[in-house]
């Protein structure tokens, strides 16, 4: 039992640091359609500038911020030079995945050649820890979580409350449609674009800190998780993938208590698995039937 | 210099086999399989385990099972096993699931079969992998240079059977419908196509050679380890098929060339940057970049897709006395 | 359901129905695209499926032709229940639907298009396709020739080798209505095959169908230019907001007042 919830407290850090990458993500599929196998490694570049910064004096949590914006500006350039022209040439859904998977390579192996293949690290307190039950997080793992919180909070209040979060769901449901109804649907992108790669950026930062180091290939994991999540909850579907997360971020460190620690990514995945096989829909359907992703 | 050579040939002849096998999937079929390396490794471990001895004989490496067996049959059941693969992980998500979100099923396929591999040492040597994978041919008794060189005439043929079966399969009414569910999907059932089965079958030839590129690759290298398959060498792949120009063999053929031909050559060209760990890095970005380029002025590849004509005996008589008739009968 | 469906649904017909609606609806989440639809059409009959903008004509013609599954009701085909079976099988019993937008394989030939559709060709199958040409040769000559005939007959013969791609919206239309009649159809479901087609290649299609018809093959035709449906057919069906709202010839329909409100008087 003990261990059970002391997983869990490692299963709400995960979920935590998941919960904006994958919102990121899918709402940058749901406003452009396009699915960005490159969000990993350009988390990953976040995460090295946000160690860069550190490496400079700047504080940690100041260093989180300027990643979270530099992710947000290169993702609104990516989207912009990059993958709309392509979009504006007609190249089809299959391309643009192929596009995203070259952008990736090139960004990855960009901050090896930069950086090198050993991993950097962070400077981290080396405070005490507090314990809820048998609970135990760090002051750092604290923050994450809050962090990771406040954005899915955030992210729903624009959504919910505010006229550019409708504009931006009105795109994401049929972007003809709402240009024709007068929403400035090229800004709704831009922005879309610009939000995902600051949770994208932000959520490097977090995961750099939850491992204490950064490596190239740190995107490459995490994006698969960001699609189990993505998918789990419902492709398209902000809020399912705010599920998604969470019940993803908490099966990877709950399946490390019966599965010996290599397995335990593997659990995840299975249940995405056997989710797609029950409903391929995931756990909201919405979105995933509109656009005729799922039968 | 030889020996370079030799290497240099089996590794684009491997490449080639291997990315016809990813065009029948993904330039005929429209199947993105992005856990294709998946059944090269498959291939590859099924022929070291067939061909190693029993476990208990090695006291280096451990690994279930070793039978030891003569060439041809590993890399027959390599075959097999590839096939079987294909047609179990295109059963998971190939069968309700739109094209984009059944490549992410695949690319986490991929990635769940490499922490299986290296978590699990008792399974295949985990992360270090197996190696002192013994070669075929040994009975034939030839010097080391003869014997490389005879292993890539096998090789070459091997590659001109496969490129006999992807000719037959893709001239064929089976390769048009397999074209028509890559075009477009809805329109091909509507015509009564049964288009899961089609990618099915596309799943099990291409896991088939695949597998057979894989089992190949073990033997001559004699080594194989999770590291030489994770999903990035997928996109290397599917780098060679578009640069190429999917659908189109002989194109397909040049881009496994070229891009194999970078990564072996790019070794060789940027020494002088010294760092080896900067030179693989600087072939995978130059393969992003070029994969971009390529998308953007040549989006179907170097050599394109063939137009397909139809020459019938009759077709310079017909057509004309057609028209004839037609505009007779019109008045 | 309305008073002047009931004569027509009641009269007895002589043959049993090609096909049968029977009660069919489909909910898009909270919109019905289709609600409680029943019609039939009698072998070899034109019948012509007309309403507004989204009534849902093209959902039904889906529902019927296999690709969506309605959230109730039935569809039986010559015997057959199709919303049990796979999609594809409405095309093998011999029932083909063209499509109202892009049903084209742009990336083919349109001979390649047409030779697509032949059922259970020779080197069809991965053995018989090992076999090599001299095995399936002879076969697909047989069917080059008759889509030539096809082609012919749709004037599209020089069209033959281009890309179906490369094609104006009516010959792609023409494409696939020459690609459905290589199926070997019993009946076809054409979605708008003269929508945004010039007024020449609107003609020539709608020749064709009238030749289809005497050839045996029963039609349903959706389609907005009315002037041809009232030539064509001779039974109509008007749906609007999901629902049939009226069915009989068309002069019949034409007269009625709530069709004229929910259809004709908004496109007048
Ligand atoms: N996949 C779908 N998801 C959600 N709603 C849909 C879907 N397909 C159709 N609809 C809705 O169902 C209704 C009927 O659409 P349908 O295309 O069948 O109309 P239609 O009669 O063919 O119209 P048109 O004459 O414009 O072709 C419309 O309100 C449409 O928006
Ligand atoms: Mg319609």
């Amino acid at each position: 039992m003990n261990q059970v919830l002391s997983s869990l407290g490692f299963g709400i850090v995960t979920a935590s640091i998941l919960l904006p990458a994958a919102i990121g993500f899918t709402l940058q599929f749901s406003a452009t359609n396009v699915l960005n196998i490159g969000f990993g490694s350009q988390m990953t570049l976040a995460a090295f500038i946000g160690y860069v910064c550190t490496s400079h004096g700047v504080g940690l949590w100041y260093a989180l911020l300027l990643a979270g914006v530099f992710g947000g500006v290169t993702s609104l350039l990516l989207n912009r030079f990059l993958l709309t022209p392509f979009m504006r040439r007609g190249t089809t859904f299959f391309g643009m995945i192929v596009i995203t998977i070259a952008l990736s390579l090139v960004l990855e192996y960009t901050i090896e050649a930069i950086w090198g293949p050993q991993s950097v690290f962070y400077p981290l307190s080396t405070g005490g820890t507090v314990h809820l039950g048998s609970m135990s997080f760090t002051g750092e793992q604290l923050v994450i979580i809050g962090i990771g919180v406040a954005l899915a909070l955030a992210t729903h209040a624009l959504l919910r409350y505010t006229r550019t979060g409708k504009a931006m769901r009105a795109v994401a449901g049929n972007a003809p449609l709402a240009r024709a109804s007068g929403v400035p649907a090229q800004r709704i992108v831009d922005l879309a674009w610009m939000l995902s790669g600051f949770m994208g950026g932000a959520a490097g930062v977090m995961l750099g800190i939850s491992l204490s180091s950064v490596s190239f290939t740190m995107g490459d994991t995490l994006l698969v998780e960001i699609i189990a999540a993505a998918v789990l909850g419902g492709v398209g579907q902000v809020y399912g993938a705010m599920l998604g997360s969470v019940v993803i971020g908490v099966l990877l460190e709950e399946s490390a208590i019966v599965l010996s620690g290599a397995y335990a990514p593997i659990s995840a995945f299975a249940v995405l698995i056997i989710v797609l096989l029950i409903r391929p829909t995931g756990l909201f359907a919405g979105t995933a039937k509109a656009k005729g992703v799922a039968a | 210099m030889s020996y370079y050579f030799t290497v240099m040939a089996m590794y684009i002849l491997i490449g080639i086999i291997a990315a016809w096998g990813l065009n029948l999937q993904f330039g005929e079929t429209g199947v993105l399989n992005f856990a294709y390396v998946l059944f090269v490794a498959a291939g590859a471990y099924t022929t070291a385990v067939l061909t190693l001895g029993h476990p208990s004989a090695s006291g280096t490496q451990q690994y279930f099972w070793g039978a030891h067996l003569p060439f041809p049959i590993p890399w027959i059941v390599s075959m097999a096993v590839g096939a079987v693969l294909g047609v179990a992980v295109g059963l998971v998500s190939l069968r309700r699931l739109r094209g984009d979100y059944q490549a992410m099923v695949m690319l986490v396929v991929s990635l769940i079969a490499t922490y299986l591999v290296s978590a699990n040492v008792g399974f295949l040597n985990g992360e270090t992998g197996l190696a002192l994978i013994p070669q075929p041919f040994g009975n034939l008794h030839l010097s080391e240079l003869n014997y490389r060189w005879f292993f890539v005439a096998v090789t070459a043929v091997v590659t001109l059977l496969v490129f006999e079966v992807m000719r037959r399969i893709t001239g064929s009414p089976l390769g048009r419908v397999l074209r028509a569910v890559r075009e477009n999907e809805a329109a091909a059932v509507a015509l009564g196509t049964n288009v899961v089965k089609m990618r099915l079958l596309t799943m099990a030839v291409g896991g088939a050679v695949a597998a057979l590129s894989g089992a190949i690759e073990v033997q001559f290298i004699g080594a194989w380890a999770p590291a030489g398959w994770t999903y990035p060498e997928t996109f290397g792949l599917f780098a060679a098929v578009l640069v190429g120009g999917r659908g189109n063999l002989g194109g397909v053929a040049l881009g496994a060339f070229l891009v194999q031909g970078l990564f072996l050559e790019g070794t060789v060209l940027l020494p002088s940057i010294g760092n080896p760990d900067l030179v693989g890095a600087v072939q995978w970005i130059t393969m992003g970049v070029m994969i971009m380029l390529f998308m953007w002025f040549r989006p179907r590849g170097v050599l394109p897709e063939r137009r397909r004509r139809f020459t019938t005996e009759a077709r310079t008589r017909l057509p004309l006395l057609l028209v004839r008739a037609q505009r007779d009968a019109r008045g | 359901m309305t008073e002047i469906d009931r004569p027509t649904a009641g009269a007895p017909s002589r043959t049993a129905p090609l096909l049968a609606v029977d009660d069919v609806s489909v909910a898009f989440g909270g919109v019905r695209a289709v609600d409680h639809l029943s019609f039939d059409v009698a072998p070899g009959s034109i019948v012509g499926l007309i309403g507004p903008n989204g009534a849902g004509k093209s959902t039904a013609l889906k529902v019927i032709g296999g690709e969506v599954k309605p959230t109730s009701g039935r569809v039986r085909f010559d015997g057959a229940d199709l919303v049990g079976a796979a999609p594809y099988e409405a095309a093998r019993r011999g029932l083909v639907r063209t499509f109202q937008l892009g049903g084209e394989f742009a990336r083919l030939t349109v001979m390649e298009n047409l030779l697509v559709a032949v059922p259970g060709q020779k080197g069809e199958t991965l053995l018989g396709a090992l076999a090599g040409r001299r095995w399936w040769r002879a076969s697909q000559d047989a069917e080059v020739r008759k889509a030539r005939d096809i082609l012919g007959g749709l004037q599209l013969r020089d069209k033959e080798d281009a890309y179906a791609g490369d094609l104006s919206g009516g010959q792609r239309k023409l494409v696939e209505i020459a690609r459905a009649l290589m199926a070997r159809p019993k009946m076809l479901l054409l979605d708008e095959p003269m929508a945004g087609v010039n007024r020449s290649l609107a003609r020539r299609i709608e020749e064709t169908l009238a030749r289809l018809r005497s050839d045996g093959i029963a039609l349903l035709l959706v389609e907005h230019e009315l002037g041809s449906v009232e030539r064509l057919c001779e039974r109509v069906v008007v749906m609007a907001n999901g629902s049939k709202i009226a069915e009989g010839d068309m002069t019949e329909v034409r007269s009625r007042d709530d069709v004229l409100s929910a259809y004709l008087g908004r496109r007048k």
